[in-house]
């Protein structure tokens, strides 16, 4: 198991340095560069502005250089400085840019999937005990709906019924009095208070899909030999149900809650974005457009990151809750 | 009921409501399980074997019902003052304690798939103590023991390490012995064996039937031997039940039913074990037809169609009744009416 | 008794597999599709998707047909319009058949304002099968017979944009561009993944180590972002057809994952199953017994991945077009639509402009209910 884990941690490792060479790539393909685009806006808000000045941007900002150079640059940077490069749009370094936006995004990812499984588990058992009822149809269909419906589009639709029917908009993530406060306790339970709207737009497409899973898997365990031994046992039913089928339907559930959150994370820059969170999804739409790449390269470097991270943990979990892996030969 | 008889099943109907149709899976049986005695059940696949064991629990899968018919056991559990008296358990609600009481307390089952008999996320000890905490008033550690010394009792070695172990650790073979040991724990007076050695390879099985023998003679409990397999009943059945399409066809001593068969049915099913004398002479003979399918019941006798002695007129009307050839010795054929 | 113990455990002929043979005999004569189908059928949800997508698959084919209006055709005095209410009594409760009035401008003296009021003096009937706007359906094919048009006036059934452009009309032209990359895209995600887990499956060793990895990198990149920065890198001066087409290939190239997954894991296991054995033995050649036996086993489960994977392009599109990274006009997909409504001013003002993202949640849901029908009828085990 241990051994398991630090194969495991390598690959991860491996991973994400060919990953950050892979986002620069990426992020340097197309023709033109900041300095184009700086002179070329330049332009059209009618300042003159001389070819020799594209030159002076582009060897000022460093632009000049060879892309493995400037890519060795920026991680080096990173690694011995964490120093992710400088935000040409917004002129800050991009750490300071992101800075308390990816806590907000974390809290928003954690506080989602936390609400999500809380809402959809005990709900996709019900389902599954009580196939066939009423309450199991009225669950699928909110299943399915919640599972077609684009998380972006649910947004302008919450957004759209809150102010025509409750005349309030649910943009505003803080009371008056923390808008700048620093983070502090009281801060975060403010900000809780006002993070449902986001939450539920998040979260349902997901807590749709955990639903879902989590009733097929119920009914395919609860039909399973193992059950029925445990009602020849005379296991009271109530017990036996949760002890068997939950537990086994629980497995995949939790043991990809990596994997889940960084689906979160990753899906949410658009919903951010139409929600106007305070988020990294609204700045990485903005540099994607400005070809900021530093700063766009940062944060598809952090979403990658988090995917990684979250898919480690996941085998990880599924390792130790699953005994046959927990204890037997991986692979 | 008789004095002797621990169970006694009667005209026992259980059906299948299907989208396609209604599967009518057991069609009146009537059998009796003395106490201590080992009761063969033989029949082709499909034929209700398991569904007749599994009424007796009634853990029936769904949508299958108990139609009619009683299920007699005669037992002390739910008695006032601690006498043996009669309870139908047919009638029982699924989840009432009595039943539960009964399920393993009074009757433990082995299935046929020891692969799955087994939840792979919990330790084969807890689900063996389970059994026992469910039933006896014991501590954890006592049932510790008693798991322990059941498990080698079965035959797996180093069982008090073994118990700690995952399902997924252990072979087909050894996780059947650990189901029968977990059948056994509760110490009840009967043991349906559905099929136990089907799914085993053959070296495993002829072992299995040996642990079986022996459980029986220190057990003491009454034993429903299920196979499709004549062969191995002859080794361990006092008596036999044949059954053909959701009816018993013909019971009656071992002996009776290899050396003196009434219904042709058993006769071909006798018929149809190779000899070694004859091994390599003849092809294996085997039963003409194939079972009808299940939602189109033939007329009359139910294995008129395929029946060698088969009468025109007769066989395909008329529905036969058993005839009592002495000695419990039963046959439902119209050759003899 | 005594004498029948020592009856020797021979191997007694297994009743069990005689009858397990003739089930395998009348269960290979029915085709797998006959079977699918049958399971498939059961599923009265899976039913009506299908019958949905359908009806999608017509405004996709017959889209010049099913609109009044082309894409970019305006009505400079409906800017902003409302949907059209469809009359069938005029005034004084006679039924008329199906009609609309026609709109007039009427200066409103307390809102100082132009409002867009019905001219309930004169009754515009709705033509059906008539004669309309000249069109060339596919660009190909010049006609001008449209389902319904309205002669003297016009019909805006989902209202019309700030240009006086009729949403009917461009959601059923959108329905065409979102499901033909849909369909393009499933089609280059197929072909790489049969192909790329074909050779992974089929040569194993250090090809099947190689591809594996590059799989498992792949998917370790986030979608949505992977899908926003490349999309954010194609050239902006590229024409809107290229751009359309450049988003189809990029959806397409990056599911083909699960599907090459599928394929190689089928091919692996398949060696080894019996029935590939059994044909073997009976000295089936290796393409018969590829075309006759492995395609046909696992064909259904590429179908129904497929199927799957249909509405993560949709949605892929949709919200690549509604941040502005995708289509462009004038091309029109529901995305580019969508692109209208992206606050909620625009919303609150002018909500029919959202009137395409029910057709988005519509044709999701109708591919997973057919998705998740075919998925259980494709399952040999399931019940
Ligand atoms: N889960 C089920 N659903 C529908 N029909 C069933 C089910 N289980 C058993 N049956 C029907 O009951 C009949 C008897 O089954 P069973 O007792 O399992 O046969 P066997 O003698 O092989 O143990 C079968 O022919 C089948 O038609
Ligand atoms: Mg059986």
């Amino acid at each position: 198991m241990a051994k398991y884990a630090l194969r495991r941690f390598i690959t991860m490792v491996v991973m994400l340095v060919a990953l950050s060479l892979i986002v620069f790539v990426i992020l340097e393909l197309p023709p033109g560069d900041f300095a184009e685009r700086y002179v070329h806006d330049l332009r059209q808000s009618g300042a003159q502005v001389t070819y020799g000045q594209v030159e002076y941007y582009r060897h000022m900002l460093g632009l000049d250089r060879p892309w493995p150079e400037r890519y060795l640059n920026w991680a080096t940077n990173i690694v011995t400085r964490f120093d992710f490069g400088w935000s040409l749009t917004y002129r800050l370094p991009v750490t300071k840019v992101i800075g308390d936006r990816i806590w907000f995004t974390i809290i928003l990812s954690v506080v989602t999937i936390g609400a999500s499984y809380l809402i959809a588990i005990p709900l996709g058992i019900y389902s599954a005990i009580k196939q066939y009822s009423t309450g199991d149809y009225l669950l699928t269909i909110l299943g399915y709906l919640g599972m077609a419906t684009p998380a972006f589009l649910f947004a302008l639709l919450l957004l759209y019924v809150s102010t025509m029917y409750f005349g309030t908009s649910v943009g505003g993530l803080y009371s008056l009095e923390f808008q700048n406060a620093p983070w502090s306790w009281n801060k975060f339970i403010d900000l809780m208070r006002h993070i449902w709207p986001a939450v539920i737009v998040l979260g349902t497409s997901g807590a749709a899909s955990t639903l879902r899973t989590m009733r097929a898997t119920m009914l395919d365990e609860k039909n399973q030999l193992y059950v029925t031994v445990a009602r020849a046992k005379g296991v009271p039913e109530n017990k036996l149900i949760q002890k068997y089928p939950v537990r086994a339907a629980l497995n995949p559930i939790v043991s990809t809650i990596g994997w889940e959150l960084a689906t979160i994370v990753s899906g949410s820059p658009i919903t951010a974005t139409v929600l106007s969170l305070p988020d990294i999804g609204p700045i990485f739409l903005k540099s994607l457009t400005n070809q900021d790449i530093y700063l766009s390269g940062t944060i598809l470097l952090i979403y990658s990151c988090l995917t990684i991270v979250g898919t480690f943990v996941s085998d990880i979990l599924l390792a130790m809750l699953d005994p046959r892996i927990r204890y037997g030969g991986i692979e | 009921m008789n004095e002797n008889d621990l169970i006694e099943i009667k005209n026992l109907r259980v059906s299948f409501p299907l989208d396609e149709g209604t599967v009518q899976a057991l069609d009146g049986i009537d059998l009796s399980i003395p106490k201590g005695k080992v009761i063969g059940i033989v029949g082709e696949s499909g034929c209700g074997k398991s569904i007749t064991a599994r009424s007796i629990l009634q853990i029936i899968p769904p949508p299958g019902k108990i139609d009619q018919g009683e299920i007699l056991l005669r037992t002390k559990l739910g008695s006032m003052n601690d006498d043996e008296h009669i309870i139908d358990l047919a009638k029982l609600k699924p989840d009432s304690d009595l039943l539960r009481q009964i399920r393993w307390g009074e009757i433990s089952m082995v299935f046929q798939e020891p692969m799955t008999s087994f939840s792979a996320y919990h330790s084969l000890g807890d689900q063996i103590m389970e059994a026992l905490l469910m039933h006896k008033d014991v501590s954890k550690e006592e049932a510790r023991q008693a798991a322990i010394e059941m498990l080698d009792r079965v035959g797996i070695p180093n069982a008090a390490v073994r118990l700690n172990q995952f399902p997924h650790e252990f072979s087909g073979g050894m996780r059947q012995r650990a189901m029968i040991g977990m059948a056994l724990i509760c110490n009840p007076s009967m043991l349906i064996a559905d099929e136990p050695t089907t799914s085993l390879d053959v070296t495993i099985q002829a072992q299995m039937l040996d642990l079986m023998k022996d459980l029986r003679r220190d057990f003491g409990s009454s034993i429903m031997f299920i196979t499709h397999n004549l062969g191995v009943i002859a080794q361990i059945a006092d008596e036999v039940s044949i059954m053909y399409l959701g009816k018993i066809v013909e019971q009656g001593t071992t002996m009776d039913i290899f050396h003196d068969q009434k219904h042709p049915y058993t006769s071909s099913l006798v018929e149809a074990i190779p000899k070694i004398s004859d091994a390599r002479k003849k092809r294996l003979t085997t039963i003409r037809g194939s079972v009808p399918s299940p939602f189109e019941r033939p007329s009359g006798c139910p294995f008129h169609n395929r029946c060698p002695k088969m009468m025109p007129g007769v066989c395909d009307v008329k529905v036969p009744t058993p005839i009592d050839f002495g000695n419990g010795h039963k046959a439902a054929c119209l050759l003899y009416e | 008794m005594s004498a029948l113990n020592s009856t020797p455990p021979v191997e007694i002929p297994d009743l069990e597999e005689q009858t397990m043979d003739r089930a395998k005999e009348s269960f290979y004569t029915a085709t797998q599709f006959q079977l699918m189908w049958l399971k498939f059928r059961r599923h009265k949800l899976a039913i009506i998707g299908m019958f949905v997508l359908a009806l999608f698959l017509i405004a996709m084919l017959f889209a010049e047909f099913l609109a009044p209006y082309g894409s970019q055709s305006r009505d400079a005095d409906y800017l902003f319009g409302k949907p059209q209410s469809i009359h069938f009594f005029d005034d004084d409760g006679n039924f008329r058949g199906m009609f609309v009035y026609s709109v007039i401008s009427q200066f409103n003296i307390d809102t100082m304002q132009v409002d867009l009021v019905e001219d309930r003096s004169e009754i515009r009937p709705v033509n059906f099968f008539a004669k309309g706007e000249p069109y060339k359906m596919w660009g190909l094919i010049k006609g001008d017979l449209h389902l319904f048009h309205v002669e003297d006036a016009f019909i805006h059934l989902f209202g019309t944009d700030s240009l006086g452009r009729d949403v009917y009309s461009r959601v059923i032209f959108g329905t065409r561009t979102s499901l033909s990359i849909g369909f393009i895209g499933v089609i280059i995600s197929f072909i790489l993944g049969l192909a790329i887990g074909g050779v992974s499956g089929y040569f194993g060793g250090l090809i099947d180590d190689i591809v594996q990895r590059m799989i498992e990198f792949i998917r370790s990149i986030p979608t949505l972002p992977l899908w926003m920065s490349l999309a954010a890198i194609l050239p902006k001066e590229w024409s809107p057809l290229r751009v359309y087409f450049a988003v189809t290939v990029l959806l397409g190239f990056l599911s083909w994952t699960t599907l090459a997954r599928r394929v190689r894991g089928k091919l692996i296991s398949m060696r080894e199953e019996d029935f590939v054995f059994a044909a073997r033995i009976a000295g089936s050649s290796d393409a018969r017994i590829i075309w006759r036996h492995m395609i046909p086993a696992f064909l259904s489960y590429i179908i129904v991945d497929l199927t799957v994977s249909f509405p993560a392009m949709i949605l892929g599109e949709t919200t690549l077009s509604f941040i502005g990274l995708g289509l462009r006009e004038p091309v029109v997909s529901w995305g580019v639509l969508l692109q209208a409504s992206q606050n909620i001013k625009a919303i609150e003002q002018h909500p029919w402009l959202f009137f395409p993202a029910i057709f988005v949640v519509i044709s999701v849901l109708a591919f997973s209910l057919v998705g998740d029908g075919m998925r259980d009828a494709a399952d040999p085990y399931s019940h």
